[in-house]
């Protein structure tokens, strides 16, 4: 069977084998991390995810192997070059005229007058390449803080997208019956943030974490829904055992493909007779 | 009675009693028992207790990690697992 770009698509996971790793169309993300230094640059923070496809521009560039985005040369160079002269700006000018652009945001919608920038910008991109570096970069340092900030005070939230990433633990028999559902949640069920567990826990540890019996955090699966979505529980914003938690208001879609295995520890081999036992 | 032998798993995701439906908070010494050895979530605080055998609605159900259901009972405060519930009269 035929994947994204041409690549073989397993066809009992769904996913694409990049030679050094999967890749999941659904997710438009790597199932494992890229190789270290295989495609990260320090100057490119888009590089800097490990589970990215291509700086998530598959218009322009691809990926052939698994290690770092094709689409020449001169293009990522250009790429590089663009979010560098971002870095450049946001230090300088971008923080210098925030104050005045928020301003102007929130009086937009009574008077065309506007406060304007106080410095000009010391970067300007001078082709598409560095365009798209320096709005990586600038979405990234500027608009997401400032556009988090104004949607908070109720300003422009109505014109955002904003969006949470939470995660919801389950045992083999919980994920059958998502996955039998069509891959949806139903309204009132609980999530955490990723952040509440720990890389690489043990399904025990998520389960003392999350306070669930054995077996009931065999499997998770994370998903970004928009933050309106999530309602604080009745028993408050944490558990008992101090996880943050949410539920999620309505019905939420999640990609079934998504669940993944908690890291399992590995049984314990058998004592031999008269032998040790393995730990 | 023991615990064990009245309280049955609740099918993950899938609640046994659904919002309108009529229910019986379980008795009283049901609740002491079984705020005595549940070690997991959603544990029954001390003034849930007090309406041990009351008859009421299941307002809203949620599922916690796991599947298994918790529920909101109308008038009567707190969150309840399915396991200190009883079918009400319709």
């Amino acid at each position: 069977m035929t994947g994204f770009t041409s690549k073989e698509r397993d066809a009992e996971t769904g996913l694409d084998f990049f030679e050094t790793r999967y890749f999941s169309s659904a997710q438009g993300r790597f199932t494992s991390p890229d190789a270290p230094f295989a495609g990260q640059h320090k100057e490119d923070p888009q590089s800097w995810n490990m589970y990215a496809y291509v700086r998530n521009n598959p218009l322009r560039y691809t990926d052939p192997d698994g290690r770092d985005c094709s689409g020449g040369v001169l293009a990522c160079i250009n790429t590089i070059a663009g979010s560098v002269g971002q870095l450049g700006n946001t230090f300088t000018s971008d923080l210098i005229n925030a104050p005045n652009r928020i301003i102007d945001t929130l009086i937009s919608p009574f008077t065309n007058f506007r406060f304007g920038d106080v410095v000009p910008a010391a970067f300007t991109p001078t082709n598409s390449d560095q365009q798209e570096g320096a709005a990586a970069i600038k979405n990234t340092l500027v608009a997401a803080p400032v556009v988090a900030g104004l949607s908070q005070i109720g300003t422009v939230s109505s014109t955002v997208t904003d969006v949470t990433t939470v995660v919801h633990y389950t045992s083999d028999t919980g994920m059958a019956g998502i996955t039998e559902s069509g891959g949806v949640l139903r309204s009132g069920t609980y999530v955490t943030t990723p952040g509440e567990i720990p890389a690489g826990a043990s399904s025990s540890t998520v389960e003392h974490l999350l306070e669930i019996g054995p077996g009931k955090g065999t499997n998770s699966v994370t998903f970004q829904t928009p933050s309106s979505n999530l309602v604080t529980p009745a028993n408050g914003s944490t558990t008992s055992g101090g996880a943050v938690q949410f539920q999620l208001q309505n019905p939420t879609q999640i990609n079934p493909a998504g669940f993944k295995p908690t890291n399992t520890p590995p049984l314990k081999p058998p004592c031999a007779p008269g032998g040790t036992c393995g730990n | 009675m023991e615990i064990s032998q009245i309280m049955t798993e609740p099918t993950p995701y899938k609640e046994a009693f659904p919002v309108g439906s009529k229910v019986y908070i379980a008795d009283r010494a049901f609740l002491d028992e079984f705020k005595r050895t549940w070690e997991y979530h959603h544990k029954l605080r001390p003034e849930q207790l007090t309406y041990a055998g009351r008859q009421t609605t299941v307002a809203e159900v949620g599922f916690y990690h796991g599947g298994d259901p918790v529920y909101t009972l109308s008038d009567v405060p707190g969150l309840w697992l399915e396991q200190c519930l009883r079918p009400g009269l319709a």
